[in-house]
């Protein structure tokens, strides 16, 4: 890690070095203002359909020993919209929390250096919306429910751990872990979330 | 989840052409090939149209591209291996769309190292991928530098 250390401090050093080379070359044009009138991505509710598309490509796109897949994020049209490093609770470590967006559906796909997952987030006015997309999960075959995909001693584990949670928004799959949560904004919108969490040994 | 989290998309969001490279992810590619043999190869940089600066630092050159919006700087590492950096500066979102492209283009895994630094695997070739964040008078800048790397497990 030192080595990689060296380099980036080497790698720091050189910014003002490289100041008055940069200075010859054009900066890049600034983004082109959105008309007000445009829709914006995120702003208006996602339709269940949206939402399926979106937790598909997550489901996709997040794969075992921490791969994503953004090669298939681009080409299905995803814009990034925000970039952030959560540092962990007395730790060295952290992820970087990326989000990206198309039209009503916003994705969040947390990096690590182990693991990644990946959040699909929505407002929405559909009613009953997290039994939908839990029932068009199941239907797909994408995962199990929480007592058919769960050994009954990791089963029981976590029932004793979390005696409050509601495990029926978790779905279990092959390679991934699905939780399903419902929300309301401040000021009173619905929201829903679905994260899916790569998990297995890799490929 | 609140609105909060969804505000940062509601700005405009940057969205990478999977059609062709840009000029910061292309000169990322061509400093990767200039140093993928594990020694500096200069005729990467002049088919994609890089000429060597008048300015150089002690023994490291610049390579300037119009087309490119960026800038490269070769050299070595105190190791005595190659090394080649792109500097691209921009707002942060354009840099964050940089960082997007780069891992859409190579597609290996990705590491995020620290608030300001990812590495990135380079497939088909023994080179590392590392992007900085940093500033270069008061603007956003990143970093790319390529370096040649051979995982532990080929050596």
């Amino acid at each position: 890690m030192s080595g990689l250390r060296t380099i980036l401090a080497a790698a720091a050093g050189l910014a003002v070095t490289v100041a008055p080379v940069l200075a010859q070359t054009a900066p890049m044009p600034p983004p082109a203002p959105v008309p007000a009138t445009t829709p914006k991505v995120g702003d208006s509710p996602a339709s269940v359909a949206e939402l399926i598309d979106a937790v598909d490509l997550c489901r996709r796109a997040a794969q075992p020993r921490a791969f994503f897949d953004y090669r298939l994020l681009r080409d299905s049209g995803y814009g990034v919209g925000s970039r952030k490093w959560e540092q962990r609770e007395g730790q060295e470590r952290g992820e970087v929390v990326w989000g990206f967006g198309k039209g009503n559906a916003a994705m969040f796909v947390r990096h690590g250096a182990t693991s990644v997952n990946c959040k699909v987030a929505a407002f929405v006015n559909t009613p009953n919306v997290a039994d939908t997309l839990r029932g068009e999960i199941l239907t797909r075959n994408w995962a199990k429910t929480f007592e058919e995909g769960t050994p009954a001693n990791i089963q029981e584990e976590m029932r004793k751990k979390n005696p409050t949670n509601d495990f029926k928004r978790i779905l279990v799959g092959a390679n991934h872990i699905y939780g399903i949560d419902s929300n309301k904004t401040v000021d009173g919108r619905d929201t829903i979330s679905i994260t899916v969490a790569a998990i297995g040994a890799g490929q | 989840m609140n609105a909060l989290i969804l505000a940062p998309l509601l700005m405009s969001l940057a969205v990478p052409d999977a059609g062709k490279l840009d000029g910061p992810t292309l000169a990322a590619d061509t400093c990767v090939q200039t140093v993928t043999s594990g020694k500096f190869e200069e005729a990467p940089l002049i088919a994609n149209g890089w000429k060597q600066d008048k300015d150089k630092l002690k023994d490291s050159s610049f390579y300037t591209n119009p087309a490119a919006r960026a800038v490269i700087l070769v050299g070595k590492s105190k190791d005595g291996k190659p090394k080649c950096t792109v500097f691209v500066v921009g707002t942060e979102i354009q840099l964050d769309l940089v960082e997007y492209r780069l891992a859409a283009h190579f597609n290996g895994r990705i590491y995020p190292l620290n608030q300001v630094a990812t590495g990135f695997q380079v497939p088909g070739h023994d080179v590392a991928l590392f992007s900085t964040r940093g500033k270069v008078k008061d603007e956003p800048m990143l970093e790319i530098m390529a370096i040649p790397f051979v995982p532990s497990a080929k050596k």
